[in-house]
């Protein structure tokens, strides 16, 4: 009975759906705001200001950190959705790995 | 030729000399080598930076600042991309990613701006093959690793957006001329490294050296390319 169970396809839980969308839409709406705040640090950097560098870069490093969040969160959502199954395992010996 | 010209000539002739040293550390099958790489590689874009801050300033003062501000944001996010790609292994990769897609983010966001009015219409092509190309790359990256698939796809739809948007850009010839090489030096990088990474994984170290060559140039004739870009 078990084994029977962990065939079945799992169902997507609404809260798990839910979580990663509300995740994902903080995320990238982060991302957004810090890019844009990377390049009015960046206007003072170009300008002269020697300090806004150090701004543009964490605002950049911020940016990338919240982009990378989106997208671990979306490769999750369409998981949770079905759109993309668990996918292959990781390469790692068999005929067509060593080919 | 005046002084800040006579400067930025300097920071450039030897950003072209430390890429070059880097890409040939990049292509030596010698481990020892290829370490040298985190002297080289990180200090390649804040010497591309340097170089731009010399820049004599043309065109409207907003525009102006804008072109400036969103140059230094890409040229920093591709900073922190050039350091995490110094790690080997799928997260290095994922961090490199995120870092090279806030910079096309920063440099589509200048390049929009300057679009020919019925370009977009015109490029649609362009964008649908290459959007096509990202969706390809994200399924090769699914092999190798299911956590690669949808950021390798999103990756090559930021890329796409800077390469789109700098067809469409309008200006003086030679920065559309600068921008459209450099846009398509940068496609050519990411398809040599998503080839690298995704499908020829025994490739040979030579083809590492291309991806870095392709990669430099890309970086600078954009750089070039923008500064040129309000005259």
């Amino acid at each position: 009975m078990g084994r029977h169970a962990g065939r079945r396809a799992r169902r997507a839980s609404p809260a798990r759906v839910l979580s990663a969308i509300l995740g994902m839409v903080v995320a990238a709406g982060a991302w957004l705001y810090l890019v844009s705040a990377a390049i009015t640090f960046g206007v003072l950097a170009r300008s002269g200001t020697g300090a806004a560098w150090w701004l543009t870069g964490l605002a950049g490093t911020g940016a990338a950190a919240c982009l990378l969040v989106a997208l671990i969160l979306a490769a999750r959502l369409l998981r949770e959705l079905g759109v993309l199954g668990t996918g292959p395992r990781a390469r790692g010996g068999g005929r067509r790995a060593s080919r | 030729m005046s002084r800040p010209d006579r400067r930025r000539r300097v920071l450039r002739a030897a950003y072209v000399t430390l890429a070059a040293v880097d890409a040939a550390l990049a292509g030596s099958a010698d481990p020892r080598r290829h370490r040298l790489r985190v002297l080289t590689k990180p200090a390649l874009l804040p010497l591309l930076a340097l170089g731009g801050t010399a820049t004599p300033a043309e065109g409207g003062p907003e525009s102006r600042a804008h072109t400036r501000g969103a140059l230094a944001a890409a040229q920093t996010a591709s900073w922190v991309g050039d350091v995490a790609l110094l790690a080997p292994g799928d997260r290095a990769l994922l961090r490199g990613m995120s870092a090279f897609g806030t910079a096309h983010a920063a440099y589509a966001s200048r390049l929009v701006r300057a679009a020919r009015p019925g370009a977009t219409r015109a490029l649609a092509p362009v964008a649908a093959a290459l959007a096509v190309q990202a969706v390809g790359a994200g399924v090769a990256a699914r092999r190798r690793s299911p956590r690669l698939g949808v950021p390798t796809t999103a990756y090559g739809l930021a890329l796409s957006t800077t390469a789109v948007t700098a067809l469409a850009a309008d200006g003086p010839p030679r920065a559309r001329l600068l921008l459209r090489s450099g846009a398509l030096a940068f496609l050519v990088s990411d398809a040599i490294l998503a080839v690298r990474e995704h499908v020829w994984r025994e490739s040979p170290p030579a083809l590492e050296a291309a991806v870095m060559v392709t990669y430099t140039g890309a970086q600078l004739l954009l750089a070039e390319g923008f500064v040129r870009l309000d005259a």
